[in-house]
């Protein structure tokens, strides 16, 4: 495997304004109060970046204006660009008109939180919910975080740049060494520690090729026993999940994104720090904070409570929505 | 929703039924192994009786992370990855992937090498849809019948398609700036020939499926999805356009030389199975209309790569959005560099994994026997919606 690469994090893509009259100009005219950095991607779309708490603004306007009317969310991802944050790329066409539009936001690395557009584009559900298990982005307002294309118990974020591309994923892709690191045993392993030395003896691994049958016996002991040890922290972790108490701030938040501290909440109503070009103007008034949102209790532990759940988790996240957009507005 | 009752009426409310005792809901579960499911999917079906109450679609079994690996491998690496996506396709999103590489990198590609793709991607959406006549079929009812008569047909396209490139399925032919070698000598007597047979392959179909009073009655008003629930589901392809919608990327947003040609968008007007199924059928008459164009216009000789290619691709960083329509809808790689050989993201827009999102709308209130008939005209790739 090559060695990690790391981007260019001082240089700023190279941008080159769309020229006059492009559709940039219209969204410009549409929502006067939204700034919007427009620059030409080399497909020949025009890509707008936009602060992220202005995103459902932006796309209903976009949708429901008869001079922009895109119809069509074709793509929804992100990209992990490491220190600069993660940035949200959502693709729009309009099937009447014939154009196309990039709109983009920046997110802080830890704690990021965007708005949901399930209520405005039905394929987003499953969209976001791809997107939220391989980035570890939370969408406020989805009706139903769940893992959609992972398996249902695993916590871990693979298309993230610190997620490593092990030469062997055991067990339906769960790199064990991650998974240890990020779940650590309760007790630090002394017993562990001998039995290990004596298999590894040897200075660097070898190739299973070059090995003997007694290493390669050796070897696959010890794998078996690291997918033992990590099938028991998932058994652990699930039985924990089941028994309640589940951490404040979502339920996703003992993982690799932390709860949404003060800090990481204020992030996400200003990336600033974390993009440079998309830092909201002086007179636009601060975005409120995002509502601490309800843990989802398991389907089988609580259907109830977990339809409950849902719908207060959806009805926040219309709460927010509106909110913003009156004061978007100048209501 | 509309329902019929055995009488042949037809009733916009679901059918009910008197009962003397209470019915409980059950649960059906569906795949990810069952052949109505057209590979790993599975779906956790809510029946009251015979009518489905809700339906759960549980996809991701087929996940291999191919975006993690193409991002991991160098531009020109992760190009036999995309043969392994859509695999009843492979021509069509092998070419999307080099569209993109070429555009990121600023590559002309000579008009030769063109042609050539162009006319294995339609070949290779005839040989899709034909796959489609004969799963689809067999999910009716003809147990046997379209599925041998299809496959005979796909048969001899996939056999140039082995002149061509040596390979039945996992192509790997198209090269970064233009092919990997040259198609064989007799490559267009033997597209001419293969075309013919084709053709009268599709009226075989044709006369076989279409006005079959079985095959009707059992796709007319199942799976219905109005155009404006197409469109917010994301839908493309085939099964946007029996909804009505003339959407067809080779027209709204020309790539390629698709504009050199003549031909038609076949639309359909309710939305529901039968019309999905007659417009692929309209496609691949279509597909044959381009083609015969095609291999006339066609350069006999010149050449299929560039004079000069990098050794190592390094695109300036940018980023670009290819998306080309491929049998199932729009296929689109997302693909961002940050100035090595090594694309930073590489994001595959999968057609099938929205048509698939909008399975439990249609399913909802209809016969479960329906459903499998809905899930089948989706004509999904399983490869493709987990990538």
């Amino acid at each position: 495997m090559t060695t990690r690469r790391t981007p260019a994090a001082t240089e700023e893509p190279p941008s080159n304004e769309p020229p006059a009259g492009s559709i940039a100009d219209t969204y410009r005219l549409v929502l006067p109060l939204v700034e919007f950095d427009a620059a030409m991607t080399k497909g020949g779309d025009v890509a707008l970046t936009i602060a992220a708490d202005a995103i459902h603004e932006v796309l209903e306007r976009g949708r429901d204006d008869a001079r922009l009317h895109m119809n069509l969310l074709r793509n929804l991802t992100a990209v992990d660009w490491e220190q600069r944050g993660l940035e949200m790329v959502y693709h729009l066409y309009s099937i009447p008109l014939r154009q196309a539009v990039t709109i983009k936001a920046w997110l802080p690395s830890q704690g990021a939180l965007i708005e949901s557009v399930t209520d405005l584009y039905l394929t987003a559900d499953w969209a976001e919910r791809e997107c939220r298990e391989m980035f570890g982005i939370e969408f406020i307002g989805h009706p139903d975080p769940r893992n959609l294309l992972l398996d249902e118990d695993l916590d871990i974020h693979p298309l993230r740049k610190s997620h490593p591309l092990a030469p062997i994923e055991i067990e339906q892709g769960v790199d064990v060494e991650y998974f240890t690191k990020q779940f650590p045993p309760p007790e630090p392993a002394v017993e562990q520690e001998a039995a290990p030395t004596a298999a590894a003896a040897a200075p660097e691994r070898k190739r299973v090729e070059d090995m003997t049958p007694e290493e390669r016996e050796a070897r696959k002991a010890e794998q078996a026993e690291r997918v033992a040890r990590a099938r028991e922290l998932a058994a652990a972790r699930r039985q924990e999940r089941l028994a309640g108490a589940p951490p404040a701030g979502g339920p996703r938040a003992a993982g690799s994104a932390p709860p949404p501290t003060p800090a990481a909440t204020t992030a996400t109503a200003a990336p600033a720090s974390a993009a440079p070009s998309s830092g909201p103007s002086a007179d636009r008034p601060p975005a409120p904070p995002p509502p601490e949102l309800p843990s989802i209790p398991d389907a089988e532990e609580d259907p109830e409570g977990r339809a409950a759940a849902q719908a207060e988790r959806v009805r926040l996240g219309r709460e927010l929505a509106a909110a913003r957009r009156a004061q978007l507005r100048g209501d | 929703m509309v329902q019929r009752t055995f009488e042949g009426e037809v009733l916009t409310e679901p059918v009910v039924v008197e009962r003397e005792f209470e019915t409980v809901d059950m649960n059906i579960n569906i795949g990810p192994q069952h052949p109505a499911t057209h590979g790993v999917f599975r779906m956790v079906l809510t029946v009251d009786g015979e009518i489905v109450k809700d339906a759960i679609p549980y996809i991701g079994y087929m996940h291999r992370g191919g975006e993690k690996l193409s991002e991991s491998l160098d531009y020109r690496g992760a190009l036999g990855y995309q043969d392994r996506t859509d695999y009843l396709a492979a021509f069509n999103s092998e070419w999307v992937y080099v569209n993109a590489v070429e555009r990121l990198a600023g590559i002309e590609i000579p008009e030769r090498a063109e042609y050539v793709r162009l006319i294995l991607a339609e070949f290779n959406r005839i040989l899709s849809h034909f796959m489609f006549m004969g799963a689809f079929g067999t999910d009716v009812g003809y147990f046997g019948t379209a599925f041998t008569w299809t496959f005979k047909e796909r048969e001899r396209i996939q056999d140039l398609f082995e002149a061509v490139c040596g390979d039945r399925i996992m192509y790997n032919y198209f090269r970064v700036g233009g092919l990997a070698w040259e198609p064989h000598e007799t490559f267009i007597e033997d597209s001419q020939w293969v075309l013919d047979q084709a053709e009268i392959g599709i009226s075989d179909v044709d006369e076989l499926m279409t006005d079959n009073e079985v095959f009707v009655a059992r796709c007319r008003d199942i799976g219905v999805l109005s155009a404006a629930d197409a469109i917010s589901y994301g839908v493309t392809g085939p099964m946007l356009r029996a909804a009505g919608v003339p959407f067809d990327l080779r027209v709204d947003e020309p790539y390629s030389i698709y504009d050199r040609f003549h031909w038609e968008i076949p639309v359909g007007e309710r939305g529901d199975v039968y019309d999905r199924y007659l417009v692929r059928l309209e496609e691949m008459r279509q597909s044959v209309t381009i083609l015969r164009q095609a291999l006339e216009q066609m350069p006999t000789s010149g050449p299929i790569m560039p004079e000069r290619m990098p050794a190592r691709l390094r695109p300036e960083p940018g980023e670009i959005y290819m998306r080309q329509e491929n049998p199932r809808g729009e296929y689109g790689i997302y693909m961002v560099s940050d100035g090595t050989d090594q694309p930073w993201r590489v994001k595959m827009r999968s057609p099938c994994f929205h048509n698939l999102s909008s399975l439990r709308p249609q399913v909802l209130n209809s016969y479960l026997a329906d459903a499998v008939v809905a899930l089948g005209s989706i004509d999904i790739v399983l490869c493709e919606v987990d990538r």
